[in-house]
């Protein structure tokens, strides 16, 4: 029995060992820019990188979000970080939104040539972005929303439209057909049984849908970069001015301080629903 | 004018044809059950009445109009599907009532006609639950209130009591009969299980392969089955089908029964126009008894004894499996009688239910009335 389980224990001794190693390695560039964020310039510079701060301030915090220079201008990443919500919360929902119509289509109320549709709705996501840049320019001059906040907006409810779709069709692939049917029967009409049946019961794929949407487009910076003004910069954008237009000096706590700053919604939205996101996964892809 | 009429209807889907030219007409109040092996047909047959389903030839007639290409919603009709279908985010009140929501109902006459449906099915008090915080039978309950609570001309049941336990299953039978003398609707009720299309029908559609085999009252296709397909579907256990040489032997058609010990039994049967040749012969279990089972009224009998391959005992019942012409034979016995497997026994035949089949067109052969 002993020499049974000796064995097994070390073998389960050294598993652990090797997650806490991936762990430290994963969790330290956070731990060092959460640590450096905190301290000042001169702490900084002085060597110790994985120390904790001997001069608690926040000044870099603030500097990143409303006086740090970005480009030409000394605002901070406030005005950037407003537009990123701007940009982020219509796209997210209008894509997710489409996503839902179009599975509710896809699976439901199957047409001749669906499938073909549906095929070419999956192939626009593996377009690599750089593809489309200059067709997508020309689009956007042609609408006149070029250079804005809605035209940027339209570009990445175009590109989600894909992922979502394919959320949302495998999702109602496994809804059963006999429900429709019976609302059919009770005279409900095409929206009203996508109102009233399906969503009230899409919940947890709702949840998936707006996480992935919302990581992909905050994240984004080709599109950013690509589509918008000066004074629609997304925040992606932003930060990338930030620690490029330098007065001389890098000021690493506060490029730090601004990195978390751009970080933080995604972040937030993962603590809050990550467990609805791995559930949601699992329903869809296990049933679909 | 018939109250229901399909009208030569033909579907071919992918180029396959699903149903042959099905003619039907069905009267007000009556429970049509249409009944057939999986694939036959019969859910497509009812989805096209419900309109959830394109019909490819034909008409479809509801009191006398025709709704051949009417949306679902206008047909006045409602259906119980096999799984159910309520709406899982919604309360038993507001699955009930949704059809009445939709029509445009006002809301407090929809909740006096829900208490109405709920009171006849006994689920006053689940008119707050979910869905899923029911059992199987209250389900098909809270199914069936919405199809009540419509009032609509025609019912449409697409195998409701398949998803539940035999016992729950043969309770529901009971209440859906009760139900159909109380309301006198027309209902189309659409099973695999021919005990279910006895029970509840006053008249039955036996389909296969997309055609209508038989279509007639209960004791019609029971006792007279149209061919060898109704005969060994409909009844349990089925008809014994035994291959037969026969000879016409002065108007009469004669063959011989064997035993596997060796006997050998003349029969002879009157009223058959036919010729010698290969036949079919069909003898329910019940028809084909021992002494102390069978019915004193009897008279044609054939009597002969047999060694017992096999004793089934199932209560009420006892089924005893002999060899007659080399093929397995059941014969029903009393539930208590005392035939022994390996021993020997005196069975009786009973000649006059003696179906006979062309064994070529399985067709069933007329007797003339005697």
């Amino acid at each position: 029995m002993m020499r049974a389980s000796l064995p097994a224990s070390a073998l389960r001794s050294t598993l652990y060992l090797v997650l806490l190693v991936f762990s430290i390695f994963y969790l330290v560039p956070l731990y060092v820019m959460l640590v450096n964020s905190f301290k000042e310039l001169d702490e900084i510079r002085s060597g110790a990188m994985l120390a904790l701060p001997d001069n608690f301030t926040l000044a870099p915090w603030e500097s990143a979000w409303s006086t740090a220079q970005i480009g030409v201008s000394p605002t901070g990443l406030k005005p950037y970080f407003i537009n990123s919500i701007a940009m982020v919360i219509p796209a997210v929902l209008i894509s997710t939104l489409i996503g839902a119509m179009n599975g509710y289509v896809l699976s439901k109320w199957q047409f001749r040539g669906y499938r073909w549709v549906f095929g070419l709705l999956l192939f626009s996501c593996f377009i690599p972005f750089q593809i489309v840049l200059i067709p997508m320019a020309k689009t956007l001059g042609i609408l006149g929303i070029a250079g804005s906040t809605p035209g940027l907006v339209l570009v990445h409810v175009v590109y989600g439209i894909g992922f979502s779709t394919l959320f949302f069709r495998n999702y109602y692939e496994a809804f059963p057909t006999e429900l429709i049917r019976a609302a059919q029967l009770d005279g409900a009409g095409f929206f009203m049984i996508f109102a009233r049946i399906l969503l009230p019961s899409s919940g947890p794929i709702i949840v998936v849908c707006i996480i992935w949407q919302f990581t992909n487009i905050w994240n984004d910076f080709l599109f950013g970069a690509s589509f918008t003004d000066f004074d629609s910069l997304p925040i992606t954008v932003a930060l990338n001015n930030l620690v490029s237009s330098s007065t001389g000096v890098k000021e690493y706590n506060v490029h730090f301080a601004g990195a978390i700053l751009a970080a933080l919604p995604t972040l937030i939205v993962y603590i809050v629903s990550g467990r609805y996101f791995v559930r949601g996964l699992m329903a869809g892809s296990v049933k679909g | 004018m018939s109250f229901l009429q399909l009208k030569n209807i033909s579907k071919i889907y992918e180029s396959q044809p699903v149903l042959e030219s099905i003619n039907i007409s069905i009267e007000k109040g009556e429970f049509l059950v249409l009944v057939g092996p999986s694939g036959c047909g019969k859910s497509t047959l009812l989805n096209m009445i419900a309109g959830l389903e394109d019909v490819t030839q034909g008409a479809i007639h509801m009191d006398d109009k025709d709704v051949t290409h009417v949306a679902p919603s206008e047909r006045d009709i409602a259906m119980v599907f096999q799984s159910y279908a309520l709406y899982p985010s919604m309360s038993v009140r507001e699955n009930i009532t949704f059809g009445l929501e939709m029509r445009g109902v006002p809301k407090e006459e929809r909740n006096q006609q829900c208490d109405q449906v709920a009171e006849i099915l006994q689920i006053g008090h689940l008119l707050d639950r979910k869905p899923s915080a029911l059992s199987g039978g209250q389900r098909q309950r809270v199914a069936m209130g919405r199809a009540l609570v419509r009032n609509p001309l025609v019912f449409l049941f697409d195998e409701p009591l398949s998803n539940l336990d035999a016992k729950l299953r043969v309770d529901m039978r009971t209440e859906i009969k009760l139900l159909h003398q109380r309301l006198k609707t027309t209902v189309v009720y659409v099973t695999h299980d021919q005990i279910e299309a006895m029970t509840l029908a006053t008249r039955i559609a036996v389909m296969n392969g997309g055609v209508i085999q038989q279509l007639g009252r209960p004791d019609e296709i029971y006792y007279h089955p149209r061919n060898l397909f109704v005969a060994s579907f409909m009844g349990s256990p089925s008809m014994n089908l035994i291959e037969i040489e026969a000879a016409d032997v002065n108007g009469q058609i004669c063959f011989e029964i064997k035993t596997s010990n060796g006997d050998k039994h003349a029969v002879a049967l009157d009223g058959y126009k036919c010729s010698g040749g290969n036949y079919v012969i069909g003898v329910r279990p019940e028809d084909l008894t021992d002494i102390e089972t069978s019915d004193q009224r009897q008279t044609n009998t054939l009597r002969f004894s047999s060694p017992v391959d096999v004793v089934e005992p199932a209560g009420s019942d006892t089924f005893v499996v002999i060899q007659v012409c080399g093929q397995s034979v059941t014969c029903r016995v009393r539930g208590d009688s005392q035939i022994q497997e390996g021993g020997q026994a005196e069975f009786l035949l009973n000649l006059d239910r003696i179906h006979l089949f062309d064994k070529r067109s399985g067709e069933r052969l007329k007797r003339a009335e005697s």
